[in-house]
């Protein structure tokens, strides 16, 4: 039984995400941690921008803000520093935080203000119609390069990392136990924290790429295809229904954990030093 | 009784990793040697760390020349487990005996069915003519020491051969550690005198670790993706013509969850508390209820 199942807005349900949809697994987690971890859902506010990942907020019954496209981050930041006693939790995707909001995320990271952001990555813009995103990996076919990336991608987790987030991790739909236990240190970390989740699209990235349905494409997160993921230069065989397995090569887990002062200690935001670590 | 050292026989003893079955052999061999015979003995005992089977292939006589024993030539079987002994019951001669512990011992693989704990014993040997089933664990327990059981099955063995009792004593007092000499022998005592038959009975089977598990799905958020078809390890869930899925066998269901947590509609509820819990939201149906 998911306890987050009664955190759910049932009215709203079922909700929007195409079938198979990586995103989904990671909504029936973060209810399945918000559950386990808070006794009222007074405490979290939940921020998100536009895009597929942003919708996920609007089925969960805590404080949620629907933003504009890009800058969820923001939002939050402002939230939090009015509201230091709430648990924020900003929901963005790879084109939403990374794209479109990237030079937000950079300096949310910089600045280290005590928030949790959960970036979904499913390596293409999925909401408007699955254009190149800077996730993209190099060679994939999308909308708008139809003769495959030419260009390099992000590696959120590093970017965030150098930026001066304190908490960096990344996970992945397919090991939803794995992601379970870095929502909650996600959480209880103080100071900027990120999670990296490897989600799918299976509607664009998985069908202009002929990696397969929902289950398909979920389950090549797994399939350790070593002698494909080592060489990009042989894509034309990892449009094979057998795999994608670029994110295999991806490390999983906590990256990185530092503490440093918050932003909110650097401004002696009042009750903020007692909250629990 | 014919003259100890004009005897010939072939004996196997066989059984699992771990009950001794190569301490027994060597029990016999010695026993064998101290009246002059020619022993040969052939082990197999590869697989004996993954509880795999243990064999020990025994001929002696005044002169042996090959330690492996044709088929029907078998005189004697010693198995430790009960479906051990079925692999040598086609090298049993026509005259041959076999004595069978009625332990049995189920390696994990062979548990057809997790939830029930069902396996397929073989129990059809009781009736065999020339099985002799001794409870030997049992006999083992009261002689002090349950891994005596093998020792138990050796006492019954003495009683076909004209070996004298000393000679079995003092090479069990000699292979044995010296603080279980006397639990050992006392054993062999229970396994001399021991002539009953017991059948094995199913209530021996070791207690399956049940998880009860309900499965609850919400028809109407399930849009077919085919996650849970994949990922379920017992194959439960299939997909209808409406493209939901449905249970085939939801009582097979072991309470793992996986479907649950990988559901991205989050339709899916495994519940496996015991009790009534109320379900989260209206409008479901609960497909298994297990009782």
């Amino acid at each position: 039984m998911n306890p987050g199942k009664e955190l759910l807005r049932q009215e709203m349900m079922p909700h929007i995400l195409c079938p198979g949809c990586g995103h989904g697994i990671v909504l029936n987690t973060l209810v399945r941690v918000l559950a386990t971890r808070f006794s009222s859902m007074d405490q979290v506010a939940l921020v998100a921008g536009i895009g597929c990942s942003s919708r996920i907020v609007g089925y969960i019954d805590a404080y949620t803000l629907h933003t504009t496209h890009g800058r969820a981050l923001s939002f939050a930041t402002g939230l939090k520093l009015s509201r230091p006693e709430l648990t924020v939790i900003v929901i963005t995707g790879d084109g939403d935080g990374l794209g479109i909001g990237g030079n937000h995320l950079i300096h949310a990271a910089r600045r280290n203000l005590d928030l949790t952001c959960i970036l979904f990555n499913n390596e293409t813009y999925g909401m408007t119609g699955g254009q190149l995103a800077p996730t993209t990996v190099p060679h994939a076919f999308t909308t708008t390069t139809p003769y495959g990336n030419k260009e390099p991608s992000f590696d959120a987790a590093a970017l965030l990392k150098a930026c001066g987030a304190t908490f960096v991790a990344r996970g992945q739909a397919y090991r939803p136990d794995l992601l379970e236990e870095l929502l909650n240190r996600a959480i209880a970390h103080r100071g900027f924290s990120f999670v990296d989740v490897m989600t799918d699209c299976t509607e664009y990235f998985g069908r202009k790429n002929a990696l397969g349905g929902g289950s398909d494409l979920l389950f090549s997160q797994t399939r350790a295809d070593e002698e494909i993921a080592r060489d990009l230069d042989e894509w034309p065989r990892l449009r094979h229904p057998d795999g994608f397995p670029l994110r295999e090569i991806l490390p999983m887990g906590v990256l990185h954990e530092v503490s440093r002062p918050t932003l909110e200690e650097m401004m002696g935001l009042a009750g903020y030093e007692a909250r629990e670590e | 009784m014919i003259d100890p050292t004009q005897m010939q026989a072939n004996i196997v003893i066989a059984g699992v990793g771990g009950q001794g079955v190569i301490l027994a052999g060597n029990i016999l061999s010695d026993v064998c040697l101290a009246y002059g015979l020619d022993v040969k003995k052939a082990e197999v005992h590869g697989m004996a760390q993954r509880g795999g089977s243990v064999s020990a292939q025994i001929r002696f006589g005044s002169e042996v020349h090959g330690a492996l024993i044709e088929k029907g030539r078998l005189d004697f079987a010693v198995a430790f487990e009960w479906a051990e002994a079925l692999r040598w019951m086609p090298l049993l001669s026509p005259e041959g005996t076999a004595f069978v512990s009625t332990q049995e011992v189920i390696p994990p693989i062979a548990l057809r069915d997790r939830v029930a704990g069902r396996v397929d014993y073989p129990l059809e040997l009781v009736h065999h003519p020339r099985i002799r089933a001794i409870d030997a664990p049992s006999l083992a327990k009261e002689a002090g020491n349950v891994k005596t059981a093998g020792v138990v099955l050796l006492g019954a063995l003495s009683m076909e051969l004209s070996f004298s009792y000393e000679a079995w004593i003092e090479a069990i007092t000699r292979r044995v550690p010296g603080k279980v000499v006397d639990v050992n022998l006392r054993a062999f005592g229970y396994g001399r005198r021991g002539k009953k038959s017991v059948a094995p009975y199913s209530a021996r089977m070791p207690e399956p670790l049940v998880r009860k598990a309900w499965l609850h799905l919400e028809e109407s958020w399930c849009k077919g993706c085919g996650i849970c078809v994949n990922v379920c390890p017992e194959r439960i869930w299939v997909l209808n013509e409406r493209d939901v899925v449905e249970t085939v066998s939801a009582e097979r269901c072991t309470g793992c969850g996986l479907c649950e947590k990988l559901c991205p509609d989050l339709a899916i509820d495994v519940l496996t508390d015991l009790g009534s819990q109320a379900l989260g939201h209206e409008g479901g149906n609960v497909l298994w209820q297990s009782n």
